[in-house]
């Protein structure tokens, strides 16, 4: 398997365990979530460290890194949003009761717990990507500790010209 | 053997992307980092006026990145914002490091500052986290809000210069295929 591949589906399931892990836990320990901004950019910056080991040679680009992190936040955010959607639509009873609570403070509320919970979702899989993004690019000056610059492009492929003619072209 | 002169490829790779294209990916970001922070603000005063489904569906979205406890948050037209006190500032101070990024660095360079920087734009935030976590001192909004300013604005420094490098290295593999294409026809 591609060695970038192998990181970010390392990083992207690690951060989906976490968040589930710590989903779980705040509902006992309220503090338990309190990191949970940084963990995607943590997941990013784990899938570059990850990436880096494995690379003997060139240094690893910040847009590698961007990419990287991108992608780890995708993965993560799948894994998510397969695991919570469903659990959140099963308990939908529970988002119809804090709608009550909410009614009952004079907020209207003319719409389901499903759609939001849809529309939801959507927005939490592009702020997880994003953060986790970020999270790829911050971790490229972290763990990159080899020197050099981008790689020249390769040349182009041979398309012209005859075999032995020089400048006169016979 | 040569390459008609048209399919030339400097061989020289430098660190410094067109100042016109750096531009470019900077107000992209620039305007991707005020959206999420508007969008931060924006779930309160929805809610306040009475567009409850866009400010539930802005506060369920965040729920996944922030613990949202109301008592660490900031309000807004009677309501706690989308995230708390600290995540607050992390996304503030994000948006004022990338505004300010081409008053401070040049543009086109896509070289980070020295990642000791980072780390000790972290060190405040621990720090707070730390004391109140284990009872020495109870942070205030102001306290949390302010450490994570510090690291979100330290972190401009290196996020830009990688999403310029991003682009780069997309708009550099556009390139070569559009190259690969036309010898191939």
């Amino acid at each position: 398997m591609n060695e970038k591949i192998k990181a970010v589906l390392m990083a992207g399931v690690g951060l989906s365990v976490l968040l589930i892990v710590t989903g779980l836990l705040s509902k006992l320990l309220p503090l338990a979530g309190c990191c949970n901004c940084l963990w995607p950019i943590v997941a990013g910056a784990l899938a570059v460290w990850l990436y880096v080991n494995k690379t003997p040679t060139p240094p690893v680009q910040m847009g590698e890194g961007a990419a990287l992190g991108a992608l780890t936040g995708l993965i993560a955010a799948v894994i998510n949003t397969v695991i919570s959607v469903p659990i959140a639509l099963l308990n939908v009873a529970a988002v119809e009761a804090q709608f009550d609570q909410l009614r009952a403070q004079g907020v209207n509320i003319p719409f389901s717990g499903v759609a939001l919970i849809l529309v939801a979702s959507v927005i939490g899989f592009f702020i997880f990507v994003i953060l986790a993004a970020l999270g790829g690019v911050i971790g490229v000056p972290i763990f990159e500790k080899r020197k050099g610059g981008p790689l020249p492009p390769p040349p182009p492929a041979y398309g012209g010209g005859q075999p032995g003619g020089g400048y006169g072209g016979s | 053997m040569f390459a008609p002169s048209d399919q030339y490829v400097p061989q020289c790779a430098t660190h410094e992307v067109a100042r016109g294209k750096a531009l470019v990916v900077w107000g992209v970001v620039a305007v991707g980092v005020l959206s999420v922070l508007a969008l931060v603000f924006l779930a309160p005063v929805a809610l306040a006026h009475g567009y409850s489904f866009l400010a539930l569906s802005i506060y369920q979205g965040f729920r996944y990145v922030c613990h949202q406890i109301p008592e660490r948050s900031f309000y807004v037209a009677g309501h706690p914002l989308a995230v708390c006190a600290r995540c607050t500032g992390i996304y503030a101070g994000l948006a004022a490091g990338v505004i300010i990024y081409p008053l401070v660095r040049s543009i086109g360079k896509i070289e980070t500052p020295r990642r000791e920087w980072l780390l000790l734009a972290l060190v405040p935030m621990t720090v707070d986290f730390s004391l109140t976590f284990f009872g020495v001192w109870q942070n205030t909004h102001l306290s949390r809000f302010l450490t994570g300013a510090l690291f979100g604005s330290v972190a401009a420094l290196y996020i830009v210069p990688g999403l310029i490098d991003l682009a780069r290295m997309v708009g550099a593999g556009l390139a070569t295929r559009r190259r690969e294409r036309q010898v191939g026809a």
